[in-house]
C-alpha cells in the first residue's frame, strides 16, 4: 500500500472510532490496522480523546429558564409571523405566487359575475343547525409497520388512509364513523404498532 | 445530496420520524411540538454552541436564537435532510456570527480561560482532560464543530459537511489539520 492509500485510510480514523463509516471503508480500515502497528496507536490515540472530548461537560443552564425565554420571545414575533411566513412563501416560490394570485383574481371576477341568491330560506321546520368541525388523526407508525399492515391497522381501528405516508413518514386517517374523537385517539393510542398519533383539524 | 443524507421514511430512524413530525407541528404554529423538539435538542445544541463558541458567554443568546430560528423557519423546511442536520446548521451559523460580533469580547475572555486552565494545571498533577480543553480552545470555531460533530455526536463526514454547508473534502482536511495540531497531546494519550 501506497503512502497516499495508508494517509488516507488513517483520515477515516475518527469516523472509524464513531462507527459512521460504510462498510466497505469499514474493512480497508480494518484490513490496514491488521498489518499497521502505527495505524493500532493513531486508532488508541483517537478512543482516548473521543472519551476526553465526552466527558467535558459545560455548565448547564436550566432548560425551564431557557423555554421560558423562548416563548416570550415567540409571543413578540406572533403578530408578525404570519406576514413573515407569507413573504418567504412569496419569495421562495415566485411562479406559485402569481398563479396564486391569478386564481384569486379569477375567483374573485367569477363572483362578481354570479347573480346573488336569496339571503332567507323558508323552510316547514325550523332544524338547529348542527355543526361538526371534521377531524383526522396524523399518525406515525413504528418502523417495522409497512403500507399494507397500516391500511388494514387504519381500517381494524375504525378508519381509513387518506393521505401519506409523507417524506418523514406521516398518514392522515380518516374516520369511518361518527365516532367521539378522543375516545378514537386513545384507541389508536392504545396500539402496540404505533409511536405517534395526534387529532387535527385539516 | 448523499446516500446517507436522503431522507426516505424507511431510512429514517423511528426517533428522526418522530422529530419529522414534531417540526411540521411546528411548521403549523403548534407550540406544544416546538416545546417537545425544544426539550429533545436543548442539551445536545447546548453542548454543541459552547464548544463552538469556546465561550460560555453565548452559548445561551445562541441556544435560543438557534431555537427561534427553528420556530420562524420549520415551514420551509423541506425535509431533504435529517432535522438534527437542519438545527445544527442553524445552531452553527448562529454561533459564527455572534463571534464574529462579539470578537474582542470573546478573545480575551478566552485568553483568561486559557490562563486559568494553564495555572491550575502545571507539572505532574496537569490533568490530561484539561490539557485536551486547552487544545481544543486554541482550535478554530470551524475546527471545534467538527471536533464535536465527530466526536460527541457521532455524525458521519457526510452529515458534518451538510450541517457546515461545506465539502466532504474540507470536513476532512480540517479534521486532517485538528489532528495535526493535537499530535504533541495524542502521544501523551498512549
Amino acid at each position: 500500500m501506497s503512502n497516499n492509500q495508508r494517509d488516507s485510510i488513517s483520515m477515516l480514523l475518527p469516523w472509524y472510532v464513531n462507527e459512521s463509516l460504510t462498510e466497505q471503508e469499514r474493512k480497508q480500515v480494518d484490513a490496514q490496522l491488521s498489518a499497521d502497528l502505527v495505524l493500532n496507536r493513531e486508532l488508541r490515540q483517537e478512543q482516548a480523546l473521543a472519551a476526553l472530548i465526552a466527558q467535558a461537560q459545560p455548565e448547564q443552564i436550566s432548560a425551564r429558564l431557557a423555554l421560558s425565554k423562548l416563548h416570550a420571545s415567540i409571543r413578540a414575533e406572533r403578530p408578525l409571523s404570519v406576514f413573515r411566513r407569507l413573504r418567504h412563501w412569496i419569495v421562495g416560490r415566485p411562479l406559485a405566487a402569481i398563479a396564486a394570485c391569478l386564481a384569486l383574481l379569477t375567483i374573485g371576477g367569477l363572483w362578481l359575475g354570479l347573480p346573488t341568491s336569496p339571503k332567507t330560506f323558508e323552510t316547514l321546520s325550523e332544524p338547529q343547525p348542527v355543526i361538526e368541525a371534521p377531524v383526522v388523526l396524523r399518525v406515525v407508525f413504528r418502523q417495522h409497520v409497512q403500507a399494507p399492515q397500516a391500511a388494514a391497522l387504519a381500517e381494524k381501528l375504525g378508519g381509513r388512509i387518506v393521505d401519506g405516508p409523507s417524506p418523514n413518514g406521516v398518514y392522515t386517517i380518516a374516520p369511518r364513523d361518527g365516532a367521539d374523537p378522543q375516545r378514537w385517539l386513545a384507541k389508536w393510542r392504545e396500539s402496540p404498532d404505533l409511536r405517534f398519533a395526534e387529532l387535527i383539524t385539516p | 445530496m448523499s446516500e446517507r443524507e436522503s431522507l426516505q421514511p424507511g431510512h429514517l430512524t423511528s426517533g428522526e420520524q418522530v422529530e419529522c413530525a414534531l417540526l411540521t407541528g411546528v411548521a403549523e404554529g403548534k407550540i406544544h411540538d416546538f416545546d417537545q423538539l425544544f426539550h429533545q435538542y436543548h442539551d445536545r445544541l447546548f453542548r454543541f454552541v459552547w464548544r463552538v463558541t469556546g465561550s460560555t458567554d453565548l452559548v445561551e443568546e445562541v441556544t435560543n436564537d438557534t431555537m427561534l430560528a427553528v420556530w420562524k423557519q420549520a415551514a420551509q423546511f423541506q425535509f431533504r435532510s435529517k432535522v438534527s442536520t437542519w438545527i445544527f446548521g442553524i445552531a452553527y451559523r448562529t454561533a459564527l456570527r455572534a463571534l464574529r460580533k462579539n470578537k474582542r469580547h470573546v478573545q480575551h475572555r478566552l485568553e483568561q480561560d486559557l490562563d486559568l486552565l494553564e495555572a491550575e494545571n502545571h507539572g505532574d498533577q496537569t490533568e490530561l482532560r484539561d490539557l485536551v480543553e486547552i487544545a481544543l480552545r486554541r482550535l478554530s470555531p470551524e475546527q471545534r464543530a467538527i471536533v464535536e460533530l465527530t466526536y460527541f455526536m457521532g455524525c458521519s463526514y457526510e452529515e458534518i459537511a451538510a450541517t457546515l454547508s461545506c465539502p466532504v473534502g474540507t470536513v476532512k482536511s480540517r479534521m486532517f489539520n485538528v489532528r495535526k495540531k493535537l499530535r504533541p497531546l495524542l502521544e501523551q494519550l498512549t
